[in-house]
């Protein structure tokens, strides 16, 4: 079933192929298409431009060639727009509206200059000419006697004339329009002119001429401003009119070309991205056909060996000492049969080694355990050397200090102060002797009076408060016995020891407070007893709390005492399996904590 | 400047009233220009310390004789004090103390002393001690430091 | 206008004192009622509409052809063949030409039945006595025929056209785009040439119009100066299309337009942000929802002067009916009528009477329209609220910087301005 899976797959991934080429086909098609197109609109560009230009030479020059050109463009045209009017684009239209708009304006100007250099050309020069010969005639037959008055006024007129004519050929060829109205100014003269001979005249042919003289005068003129009026007429068509035109199909043509790139460029992203989405595709289930063939033919192969492979493993397995190992289920009491039941014997002796193993190790864990407890002591120790050694050096220190002062005030003759030191000496030794016992001491607490038994607190502190009845007046303290304090299993001597202890650091502060009191109380916990010894002094310092249980710690120097009364109470709860612990803040008053497991030793 | 004010000024940090005694005995005893200060706990010394170049009357010392343990600061916190400070440090210190314990030793050359000495049990010891090591930081030419120190 | 009224004003007319070759025209008019004269008028889609035309037969009785072209066509028509036409109907900046073409003869004031109504601008030059004198062709200058058949300002009973329709121009901006200016101080001749409008800008294509709108703009911006704006010297004009080239190489103009619906369209279409405009445009434009505004410039306007000119050719009957058809123009109706498309008259009082007075407010008074008004479409082109830019009829006219001109380098700007258009 697999097999058919995969071989649909691969249809699919053919079919995909198929159908993305196909697309990929027609893009490229329109994307040539289109780039042919662009091609085209260039080409009317630069159609546009050069009719523009034959147009303007044909304006000027006058040259029939240029305008045999701007006619063989414009058909060109004509030809590329039909080309491309497949596109469907409305540009085109726009385009084809204007050129023609562009050619029958041309045809105009044409229509135009012709006229105007017929007009120049023929009519113009032929009035001039007839002017001037009437004129020129006029002069001819002028009588004798105010000849030269008259001659010299008509040679005036003549020369006026000709001064027309050459402004007249100065407008057309610069096209300055002051020349036109100069001409015209002219003109007027020289018809006030004639019109001061007519005055005069009395013969009948010369009025005659110069009648007809004025005419032509008057058709000099006519024509004259017509040309003009033709020059500006086409020289606005072409300049201005054709000139909007063009410029409209230039603009239209230039945006099509943009448009073309534009759909150039979308069809070159969708080719890359179509080519692009395609690979991906193909790979990804290219992959898929190459796992799904995998897992089919790793499947089959499993159901054939799978049994097998359990077998070794299992086997495996126990080797390495496991008693955990699977035993495969298998029924048939073939070669494999008997296998599978040596694997359960395997199994089985594999469970005995281990148990065997735990029981050595629980053995050596002990064995560490003491070592590490000795490791201890033997620290202990060490630290108990180093503090007795460097406490008890200290009196002796100034023992022999002092002593070596007597003898220096002795050599001085200072006997009397010599004397007076010796005093220190003796004090120094005291001391030492003081600190000596309290090590013993020390060190009996669990060695000598190790004893424990039921031991009733109340009884205990009772008497224990009546012993210290003179003490207590002397500073004035006030001891509180709380009642129902329990009964712990403890050494009597021991624990009265600790208490007493307590009540001697207690008393040796209660100088420094007004009423000073000291409660000794109970408070009841599921695992152990907490006996708490609480007192208005003037409390220790969180910093201090660990410090006061080392051996020989003062916190004064100037106490009395060694400083060994709380590293004994330690060491005695030490013993008890308890602990104390100290609760104060300076100037708050202290409070100790003895804490009693409850009897389950 | 009075002559006075030339004296030279050693502290000495001792909670042992008897140690300090023989020590001072000694001390004046030898030196009569030795300007001797003596604090019987660590409190009491650090806030001298601590004052020491903003009230005018507590001057820089010429030689500090520290004991280990003392009450309340310990021996080895002052000596962390004295030779982070950015003045203190260039005082030399002295560690005097009873114990010869390789550990503390080694913590106070750790912390910067300059040197370490273990009070003797002899009978001239004390002396003999005390004049070695004041001689010696005699020899030293930081004198000067610390009186530019002190102006 | 019934037939009573028409009886009313032939009288009237007569009474006037039109001269004997009227009286004796007038029973010939009358009496040949079964031929009626035909007078053929030949002019721009300005002013020939088709709604003028019915309103004048039916009023006159007379009938009327109306010929319109562009306006080069109608100017060389009217030249070259003078006696194609009767009345030629055109702007003032070509009233040279057709003087010096002999295709028109001089009006007699004493024939015009509201002569003295007409006001001091055409007459004087000055709307009123503190408005200044645009540079160009004023009308004025052309109005009077001379004793020397040329035209001045010197009054005499003989003018070379009759002053109708006449209007101040500027430039149409779209206001949704371009912020609001305020007329007369921040809007200005410039804004044609701020880059910041690149691409979206065209002159109407006309160098007798649209290159005094470019001229008024660099001037404005400092870029050139003139002698005399109104008449350019060579070298100027080099220099003016110099700058206007430059601009439309960098992509500055996106072209230019030869017809006002052209125009429109530009705007329409988001082609244009600002440009050249005649009045008629900013109303069809804010007929069609677009909030453009006809700038008042501080530079000053561009005026232009209609006018309405006598063929050389015209005689006997054809001139008179010609007489009545002038006189039918000033008489009040045609210049209520054009008076909605923006254009003022040169006898304002005449014409107050057949508009609104919302109407009479908002076009000649520049006060804010307080009801929607319509334009000669029909279309809503004023919205209550709105002000005319510019203010009154004689505020604006106070502010003339330039009139439309025929320069004696026309020639010359012709070639210039081919140049100018295809770069």
């Amino acid at each position: 079933m697999g097999f058919i899976a995969s071989a649909l797959f691969s249809l699919t991934i053919i079919l995909v192929a198929f159908v993305t080429f196909n697309g990929t086909t027609k893009d490229f098609i329109d994307f040539v298409a289109f780039s042919k197109h662009s091609q085209n609109d260039m080409a009317i560009i630069k159609n546009i431009s050069e009719i523009q230009r034959q147009a303007l030479v044909f304006t000027y020059e006058g040259y029939l060639s240029a305008a045999e050109a701007v006619h063989n463009i414009h058909s060109d045209m004509l030809e590329q727009i039909s080309s491309v009017k497949d596109r469907d684009n409305r540009r085109v239209g726009v385009i084809e509206r204007h050129l023609n708009a562009y050619f029958e304006t041309f045809q105009q100007v044409e229509k135009e200059r012709q006229l105007r250099t017929e007009l120049v050309n023929l009519g113009f020069r032929n009035a001039a000419t007839r002017v001037e010969n009437n004129i020129v005639t006029y002069m001819k037959q002028l009588p004798g006697a105010d000849v030269s008055t008259k001659k010299f006024e008509s040679q005036r007129v003549l020369n006026r004339l000709l001064q027309v004519e050459k402004n007249v050929i100065r407008y057309f060829d610069t096209l300055d329009a002051s020349n036109i109205s100069i001409a015209k100014e002219s003109i007027t003269e020289v018809k006030r002119g004639l019109d001061s001979f007519l005055d005069r005249e009395e013969e009948s042919d010369s009025v005659e001429l110069l009648r007809q003289t004025k005419h032509s005068l008057d058709t000099y003129e006519s024509i004259f401003i017509e040309a003009v009026q033709r020059t500006r007429g086409y020289l606005f068509l072409v300049n201005v009119v054709m000139a909007a035109e063009a410029y409209e199909i230039l603009y239209n043509a230039k945006k099509m070309i943009e448009e073309s790139n534009r759909e150039m460029e979308t069809i070159e992203d969708e080719i890359i991205s179509t080519i692009y989405n395609v690979t991906k595709f193909l790979l990804v289930t290219g992959s898929v056909m190459i796992i799904l063939f995998v897992f089919f033919s790793y499947n089959i192969v499993r159901s054939i060996t799978e049994p097998v492979l359990k077998l070794a493993n299992t086997f495996h397995e126990l080797t390495q000492g496991s008693k955990e190992a699977e035993i495969p289920l298998y029924e048939l009491s073939d070669e494999i049969g008997s296998l599978t039941k040596a694997a359960s014997v395997f199994k089985e002796k594999n469970r005995e080694t281990e148990e065997l193993l735990n029981k050595s190790l629980m053995l050596t864990k002990e064995l560490e355990k003491n070592k590490a407890e000795l490791e201890r002591s033997n620290d202990e120790l060490e630290q108990f050397v180093y503090t007795v050694s460097h406490d008890l050096k200290s009196p002796l220190v100034t023992s022999m200090g002092f002593i070596g002062i007597i003898r220096k005030l002795a050599d001085q003759g200072k006997m009397n102060q010599a004397v007076e030191k010796l005093d220190r000496v003796v004090k120094s030794n005291e001391r030492m002797s003081q600190l000596i016992n309290d090590l013993l001491e020390l060190s009996r607490v669990g060695r000598i009076d190790k004893d424990k038994k039921p031991v009733d607190l109340n009884e205990m502190l009772t008497t224990f408060k009546d012993n210290q009845q003179t003490r207590l007046e002397r500073v004035g303290l006030t001891l509180t016995i709380k009642p129902q304090l329990p009964v712990i299993y403890a050494n009597e001597s021991r624990i009265l020891q600790v208490f007493e202890n307590i009540l001697s650091n207690t008393v040796k502060y209660a100088v420094q407070s007004d009423s000073p009191f000291l409660e000794i109380g109970s408070k009841e916990e599921e695992d152990h007893y907490l006996i708490y010894c609480k007192d208005n002094g003037p409390g220790i310092p969180v910093q201090y709390h660990k410090k006061i249980f080392g051996l020989f710690y003062r916190l004064g120097s100037k106490q009395e005492g060694t400083g060994i009364g709380l590293t004994v109470v330690k060491k005695v709860m030490n013993f008890h399996n308890g602990e104390v612990q100290v609760e104060s803040e300076e100037g708050k008053g202290a409070t100790f904590w003895l804490k009693f497991p409850k009897k389950k030793e | 400047m009075s002559e006075k004010e030339v004296q030279r000024l050693l502290l000495l940090v001792e909670d042992d009233d008897d140690h300090a005694e023989i020590a001072g005995y000694y001390i004046t005893e030898n030196y009569r220009d030795i300007n001797l200060m003596r604090f019987s706990d660590g409190d009491i010394a650090m806030k001298y310390l601590e004052k020491i170049g903003e009230d005018e009357d507590k001057k820089y010392p010429w030689l500090i004789f520290l004991d280990l343990k003392v009450p309340k600061y310990s021996g080895f916190e002052i000596l962390s004090f004295l030779k982070s400070h950015r003045m203190l440090k260039r005082v030399p210190v002295v560690i005097f103390t009873t114990s010869s314990a390789n550990k503390d030793i080694t913590e106070a050359f750790d912390k910067g002393a300059n040197s370490y000495i273990s009070k003797p049990i002899e009978p001239e010891g004390f002396e003999t001690t005390i004049r070695q090591i004041v001689d010696y930081w005699q020899t030293n030419q930081h004198m000067h430091l610390i009186s530019s120190m002190n102006q | 206008m019934n037939k009573t009224n028409r009886r009313t004003f032939l009288r009237k007319s007569a009474s006037f004192g039109l001269g004997v070759t009227a009286a004796l025209s007038f029973p010939n008019i009358v009496s040949g009622l079964n031929k009626k004269p035909t007078i053929k008028v030949v002019g721009t889609h300005v002013t020939l509409q088709e709604k003028l035309r019915k309103k004048a037969e039916k009023d006159l009785g007379i009938i009327i052809e109306f010929y319109p072209g562009g306006s080069a066509e109608v100017i060389l028509k009217a030249t070259t063949n003078p006696s194609s036409f009767d009345i030629y109907e055109q702007w003032s900046n070509s009233i040279k030409v057709l003087w010096q073409a002999n295709a028109i003869q001089p009006i007699e004031t004493k024939k015009l039945k509201y002569w003295s109504e007409i006001n001091d601008l055409t007459k004087k030059g000055r709307i009123s006595p503190k408005a200044n004198i645009g540079l160009g062709d004023a009308p004025y200058k052309l109005l009077y025929v001379q004793d020397n058949e040329t035209l001045g300002a010197g009054a005499t009973d003989r003018i070379s056209f009759m002053p109708y329709v006449h209007n101040t121009d500027s430039f149409g901006y779209n206001s949704s785009i371009i912020e609001r200016g305020v007329p007369y101080e921040t809007e200005s001749w410039s804004w044609l040439l701020d880059t910041r409008y690149q691409g979206k800008v065209a002159l109407v294509n006309a160098p007798t119009i649209g290159l005094f709108d470019a001229a008024l703009a660099a001037k404005s911006l400092g870029l050139i100066d003139f002698d005399n704006m109104g008449n350019m010297t060579r070298k100027e004009v080099d220099e003016l299309f110099k700058i206007m080239i430059d601009f439309k190489r960098r992509g500055h103009f996106r072209g230019v337009w030869s017809s006002v619906p052209h125009s429109v369209e530009l705007m329409e279409t988001g082609q244009v942000v600002i440009q050249s405009m005649f009045s008629p445009g900013v109303s069809a434009l804010k007929g069609k929802g677009i909030p453009c505004i006809y700038a008042a410039p501080k530079e000053g306007y561009r005026a232009w002067h209609g006018v309405m000119c006598l063929s050389a050719k015209s005689a006997g009957e054809q001139r008179e009916a010609a007489y009545m058809f002038m006189n039918w123009w000033l008489s009040g109706w045609p210049g209520a009528f054009i008076a909605r498309q923006g254009y003022y008259i040169s006898n304002p009082e005449r014409s107050r009477p057949f508009m609104s007075k919302a109407e009479w407010d908002y076009w000649y008074e520049g006060k804010e329209a307080t009801e929607p008004l319509k334009g000669t479409d029909g279309k809503v082109s004023v919205n209550p609220g709105e002000i005319r830019t510019g203010g009154s009829y004689s505020k604006r006219f106070e502010n003339v910087a330039i009139w439309n001109t025929v320069m004696d380098t026309y020639e010359y700007t012709l070639l210039k301005w081919n140049e100018f258009v295809l770069t």
